[in-house]
């Protein structure tokens, strides 16, 4: 049921040579599984480390400018002026789902960033059937309940949301928008036999009112709620009848509802439930399992716990 | 009769050499001016449009440039690595080439404000450079032609 992927072709080309051979040689030593690599840091004169399975592992290497620079013009496919305006904002879009925050000196002016001291570089992974006690949430034939998934950031919401929205698009044949802000959600080998229509690089409200306006999708997915505005669009979006599935940074119910914006969208009846996610501890290890606990949205939350499903 | 024969041959290959060599001179300026065309098409994508590379590169045509095999590999493998692997059937000069090497080096390593002002550099600079080749373009055509002719014409007197 689970598919593990390598580390993708376009950040082994990126990477400069000593730190991918560093990966490949602690893989081979059993020290990390390439295939559980969740992060990849570069720093300039300071350890590169991976983050796998939740932990930080240094790789005894650091980078130097030059390496770092030749990295960013590999991520931004030779053209760094191209992604001008996501560097100032802090991430790189490499392609193929794969994000790159970056760190570094921004320019008196506010326009560009001067120096780039680190990078972080996430690796998507493909996990098909992770999302299935969620699709059994949310799906009841032939209608999709909109649902709001959380959990701390990097448990695995968007490889959760990633395979929902491929399910949903594929076997299922709905008519899927995805909206994928910082070209992290859609990976063109996943989506290739479905119905989804894909907004890269939109706002998340911008995504969801062209979505409405003009897509006619039976359901919405997008990524890390967050602001007033996309609250507003969503509430047009749910008075047209179009189900939204998101997600929402937080580790337990009582915590997303704490938040103002997600507070007036449960009030206004959007969401039918609260999905919490987070991974299985297997013998010590973290696993790449998903366990799933449901909040309906009619339950009191605030007096009762999740239950697992 | 034979000896004849061996002069009229030898002064036709020295002028055959000469307009060879003319002929090279023109292919090189026509050569730096394509290379000079192409700098001032990416500029004014960037410039205009933010357009990455591979998207530029992918969309430009040129005859001359696609001749010698440098647009192929420009495409496959982008500058640096073009102009290597182009080398021998580029006609350029060492300085020229220097330029140019130059320019790819740079290029799509600068913000959407640095870009253009990097491109505008080379192609004045390539500009430069073929406005000067072609300047002298007559003059070394004639010179190389002249030059054949009266190296064909020493031969062949001499073997008389």
């Amino acid at each position: 049921m689970i598919e593990k992927t390598l580390l993708p072709t376009i950040v082994e080309v990126c990477l400069p040579a000593h730190i991918t051979a560093r990966i490949y040689t602690l893989a081979e030593n059993g020290r990390l599984h390439a295939a559980e690599i969740n992060e990849i840091r570069l720093r300039t004169g300071r350890p590169a480390t991976v983050t796998c399975e939740g932990k930080n592992i240094p790789l005894g290497e650091s980078v130097t400018v030059a390496e770092l620079a030749e990295c960013v013009t590999r991520l931004c496919h030779g053209s760094v002026y191209a992604h001008g305006d996501t560097i100032r904002v802090g991430y790189i879009q490499a392609g193929d789902g794969i994000r790159v925050g970056v760190c570094g000196t921004l320019a008196a002016d506010g326009r560009a960033v001067r120096e780039i001291t680190s990078l972080n570089i996430r690796v998507p992974h493909i996990i098909r059937g992770v999302c299935d006690r969620i699709l059994r949430l949310c799906y009841e034939a032939p209608s999709i309940k909109p649902i709001l998934i959380y959990s701390p950031p990097g448990v695995g919401k968007t490889t959760l949301l990633r395979d929902l929205a491929a399910r949903l698009g594929g076997e299922l044949t709905r008519r899927v928008v995805l909206i994928d802000t910082r070209g992290e959600l859609y990976l063109p080998e996943m989506f290739k036999e479905t119905l989804c229509d894909v907004l890269i690089g939109y706002g998340r409200a911008a995504g969801i009112e062209i979505a409405t306006r003009t897509l006619s999708p039976e359901v919405i997915i997008c990524d890390e709620l967050g602001d007033s505005e996309e609250v507003r669009q969503i509430l047009s979006a749910a008075s047209a009848g179009i189900p939204i599935i998101a997600t929402a940074h937080a580790s337990s119910v009582t915590e997303l509802m704490a938040k103002p914006n997600i507070r007036m969208l449960h009030e206004n009846g959007i969401f039918r439930g609260y999905a919490g996610i987070s991974r299985e501890n297997v013998n010590g290890m973290l696993s790449r399992c998903f366990t799933c606990s449901y909040t309906p949205h009619d339950s009191a939350f605030s007096e009762h716990e999740p239950c697992c499903v | 009769m034979l000896r004849l024969a061996g002069a009229a041959l030898i002064f036709a290959a020295s002028l055959a050499a000469g307009l060879c060599a003319a002929g090279m001179y023109r292919t090189r300026v026509i050569q730096l001016e394509a290379f000079h065309s192409l700098i001032v098409h990416i500029g004014r994508q960037i410039d205009s449009c933010l357009v990455p590379l591979d998207r530029i590169y992918a969309a430009y045509r040129d005859p001359v440039l696609e001749r010698c095999g440098f647009l192929a590999e420009l495409r496959r493998s982008g500058g640096e690595a073009a102009l290597s692997a182009c080398g021998y059937r580029l006609l350029l000069s060492d300085t020229e080439i220097h330029e140019l090497t130059a320019f790819f080096m740079g290029l799509g390593r600068h913000s959407a404000e640095e870009e253009p002002r990097h491109c505008a550099y080379f192609s004045a600079r390539i500009g430069e450079l073929a406005e000067k080749a072609r300047g002298e373009l007559a003059a070394k055509t004639r010179l190389c032609r002249a030059f054949g002719m009266l190296l064909g014409i020493m031969l062949a007197v001499i073997l008389l």
